[in-house]
């Protein structure tokens, strides 16, 4: 009888922590996303002299939710992981850089390529007290500036890359 | 039978697993990822510099220069060719010698003829393997001659140039 009622207790405190760690995940789920987009950049001419040309994209805002004080102070890093062995996206430089994030410091311009190791985008972004100007707990964001180069060279085509965000402690 | 601190070690180890499980999915949920999409159109283009008027006559010296710019992404072999466009005056010849851009060939080491007296000449193939290319300011000259027949005045003639595989 007493085994019984401690297997019960065991089992109600793994059933509470599978509940707590599931709440948290679901709160959790909201801490990076994205509005708008997708990203789509197109060269259609190049200069006569000039061996490059480039294009611009700012459609899409990246929201990331900072952790409640006294929680850890956060950062934001990107990747492009490889999404085939085969495929090559290295044909048209690729490069993102973080706009004007209203929590953080941004990073500067990070070029982009397959595989390539996290790269810290936006840094030391503080833990929330409250509310922020917009009312909004704890989120943040900043737009995400994507720039192409290709050369002549490079000839015409079209490259998808996958690129991933990770908001993680700093 | 277990005893009571390894019942305890169980339950332990059990919501220590849950743990490290829900920590993986909290990880999991902060990262996004979304398609960036990269792309160049095919892009091949001329342009020739209008040049300054051809004065035929006794102290004329016939030969007029301009520059011209060219631009390919295309990574094919080209031609440029040149042709009259529209009907031009009567008694008039026209020759025209270009620079060609790094990589590529002149047809002909001299002046290629786009006009004579009777009429054009056809379509004439100026410059050859022309590929990946993105040059300005290339020199292009003109020379002109006139039979007596032609009477004195102004006329313009028209020159078309195209790039084609």
């Amino acid at each position: 009888m007493i085994h019984s009622l401690a297997r019960w207790r065991c089992f109600g405190a793994l059933l509470l922590l599978s509940g707590a760690s599931a709440l948290g995940t679901s709160a959790q789920g909201q801490a990076l996303f994205f509005e708008g987009g997708p990203p789509q950049l197109r060269i259609d001419r190049f200069v006569p002299g000039s061996s490059s040309a480039t294009d611009v994209d700012k459609s899409t805002v990246l929201s990331y939710e900072r952790a409640q004080a006294p929680g850890p102070r956060l950062k934001v890093v990107v990747s492009a992981p490889a999404v085939s062995p085969s495929a090559s996206n290295e044909r048209f430089e690729l490069q993102v850089e973080a706009l004007a994030p209203t929590a953080g410091t941004p990073q500067g311009q990070i070029r982009l390529r397959e595989s390539m190791p996290p790269t810290d985008l936006i840094r030391g972004i503080e833990p929330c007290k409250g509310k922020n100007a917009q009312s909004k707990a704890c989120e943040e964001q900043a737009t995400l500036r994507y720039q192409m180069r290709a050369t002549v060279e490079s000839g015409p085509g079209q490259n998808e890359h996958v690129i991933q965000y990770t908001l993680q402690t700093q | 039978m277990s005893s009571r601190p390894t019942r305890l070690l169980s339950c332990f180890l059990a919501g220590f697993l849950i743990w490290v499980a829900a920590g993986k999915a909290l990880a999991q949920e902060n990262a996004k990822r979304h398609a960036v999409t990269t792309a160049v159109s095919e892009h091949t283009a001329i342009r020739v510099a209008p040049a300054s008027r051809f004065t035929a006559g006794p102290r004329a010296s016939g030969v007029v220069s301009s520059t011209y710019e060219i631009v390919s992404n295309v990574p094919a072999d080209q031609q440029v060719i040149a042709s009259i466009k529209g009907t031009p005056p009567p008694g008039v010849s026209v020759w025209v010698e270009i620079e060609p851009p790094a990589g590529a060939d002149a047809t002909k080491e001299e002046e290629v003829q786009l006009l004579s007296p009777d009429g054009p000449t056809g379509p004439q193939t100026l410059l050859t393997g022309i590929g990946q290319v993105s040059e300005a300011g290339l020199n292009i000259s003109y020379t002109t001659e006139v039979t007596v027949g032609v009477e004195p005045g102004s006329k313009q003639i028209r020159l078309n140039f195209e790039i084609v595989e």
